[in-house]
């Protein structure tokens, strides 16, 4: 099991996927880091052949989801390693639009937020998430309508605080 | 639904270069597998297939001189580092609470031998001995670590164990196989299969089955059930009351540091002989300083004994486990440390977790 150049540009092009979608599932950095080193794993100890550059995402992403929906999923915390890794965080720490839809997406369920990520950022069809994460295209389309719906909720909750407090 | 501010959302999470670089070189050093570890994770999907390979009591080889303490002893030292002589207690706790097996594995390269287990309710240890065929003989006292067969035997015949007990779906968190690359004196590769059972607690009676997973070029993993044995004799936890308000003392003083222990809550606290395990609930103020916790329990948790020395935790085995969603809403942890070597219940006097910086001192008595 031996890493070469190619090894190397593959994990250069899907590494921040896997966080992405270990993050999605509301795994910590930590764990989400082990994530990607199990997906990594996988893949050079398989070496599937893929036979487009479609196929090889597609096999990414559902390792990834694979590793990320056990329910056991769990890191051996090794007993090395700086204190500041513990200081890690998930979305770069700037207080914008986006980390505040971040705080938001981190409240839906982690079956919501995995066909979010999918159909909103990696823009796969209905169909393809269907058949990457192995349920039906309805089920698919019933969880983003949820989803929408519960984003909407939270964000109107979201405004009634503040404009609440904004009265006070 | 705004997609070009979800996109920018998800932009913002990547891994830095120093993330990459340590996911990297973590990547390659198990590439070269010079320390013989294996990390894995177990999927919820799994499909079980294929055939059982039930074969307790097949006799292929010739009973070892080994007890079953000190088959225990040799994998076990070789897993937690530790290099302290075989005493008396813990050779009679080994004897006491050891199952002995003899469960046989027909593999590729030789022959598995499930040599004994040892459970706790948090970790099952089962050493094994690997016996090549003809083919592959080894010759006594060589250092096979960096040969082809020793990568095949760590990455995938030895790989990987799952396992399930009678009635129960999917029973452990964490995986953790060691080899120990030096041929013994008859030719054999000796090694530990230690699996932290992080939820479900087996019982005296329980038939454990074993199991390996692959993954398809489709992506699917599958399991291929190994082997079974019926759990014998077991290693006894103690729970130990715990005072909660030591723990929710931080968030009482209103001190702003990151690291107080807000939103987390321990639980239950239980000693075994051989590991000390707390679970607890965090909500969502606790989940943001989870990898804190983690920190706080691997790095400054002693076990004190009666003599005021502490209990050696073992190099390998720690194992976190998070973010299991209780009916509350919110989500449970489990954290696990593993001794160098078991000890006697009665020799402990307490358990300190103990932080200058973050200002934390809470002193856990063991009656």
């Amino acid at each position: 099991m031996d890493t070469n150049r190619e090894d190397k540009e593959l994990f250069e092009r899907y590494a921040d996927m896997v966080y992405r979608i270990s993050i999605s599932y509301g795994h910590p950095p930590h764990l989400s880091e082990d994530i990607v080193q199990d997906v990594f794993l996988r893949y050079l100890r398989k070496r599937p052949h893929f036979e487009s550059r479609e196929h090889e995402k597609a096999w990414f992403i559902r390792v990834t989801v694979n590793c990320c929906k056990s329910l056991f999923s769990s890191a051996w915390m090794r007993r090395v390693g700086p204190l500041e890794e513990a200081e890690q965080v998930a979305i770069r720490p700037q207080y914008t639009e986006e980390s505040e839809l971040y705080e938001l997406l981190s409240r839906l369920p982690s079956k919501y937020r995995i066909i979010l990520y999918l159909r909103y950022y990696e823009e796969y069809s209905v169909k393809d998430i269907a058949a990457l994460l192995h349920i039906t295209p309805n089920l698919v389309s019933a969880r983003l309508t949820r989803a929408r719906k519960q984003m909407k909720q939270e964000i109107l909750r979201e405004t009634s605080f503040l404009s609440g407090k904004e009265q006070m | 639904m705004n997609r070009e501010l979800f996109k920018e959302t998800y932009h913002r999470i990547y891994l830095t270069e120093n993330q990459k670089n340590k996911i990297w070189n973590q990547l390659e050093d198990s590439a070269e597998n010079k320390r013989a570890r294996i990390r894995t994770c177990l999927s919820f999907r799994v499909a079980v297939c294929a055939s059982v390979l039930l074969l307790s009591g097949m006799t292929v080889f010739a009973a070892g001189n080994l007890s079953i303490a000190e088959k225990i002893a040799t994998a076990m030292d070789f897993l937690t580092g530790n290099d302290k002589e075989l005493t008396d207690d813990r050779k009679s706790i080994y004897e006491q609470y050891g199952n002995a097996l003899d469960n046989e594995i027909p593999m590729e390269h030789g022959t598995l031998r499930l040599e004994a287990a040892l459970y706790d309710e948090h970790y099952l240890l089962i050493p094994f001995t690997f016996h090549p065929t003809e083919e592959f003989a080894l010759t006594a006292g060589e250092t096979i670590e960096n040969t082809p067969l020793y990568q095949t035997l760590l990455n995938t015949e030895l790989s990987e164990p799952s396992i399930y007990a009678d009635q129960k779906k999917l029973s452990t968190g964490s995986r953790f196989t060691t080899l120990n690359p030096e041929v013994t004196a008859d030719g054999t590769l000796t090694g530990s299969y230690l699996l932290s059972i992080e939820k479900e607690v087996y019982e005296t009676g329980d038939n454990i089955r074993i199991a390996r997973t692959e993954t398809s070029e489709t992506g699917d993993i599958t399991e291929q059930l190994l082997s079974s044995f019926t759990l014998e004799n077991m290693l006894d936890c103690k729970s130990i009351p715990v005072d909660a308000s030591l723990f929710q003392a931080k968030e009482a003083s209103g001190d702003a540091s990151p690291y107080q222990l807000k939103g987390i809550t321990v639980d239950s606290v239980t000693l075994s002989p051989l590991s000390l395990c707390f679970t607890g609930t965090m909500n969502e103020e606790g989940k943001a300083c989870s990898g804190q916790l983690s920190h706080l329990w691997f790095y400054n948790t002693s076990i004190i004994q009666k003599d005021g020395e502490p209990v050696t935790l073992s190099r390998n085995g720690g194992c976190y486990v998070p973010a299991h969603i209780n009916e509350s809403g919110d989500s449970t942890y489990t954290m696990m440390l593993l001794f160098d070597s078991p000890m006697l219940l009665t020799d402990v006097s307490g358990i300190r977790i103990r932080h200058t910086e973050w200002d934390v001192d809470l002193w856990i008595p063991i009656e």
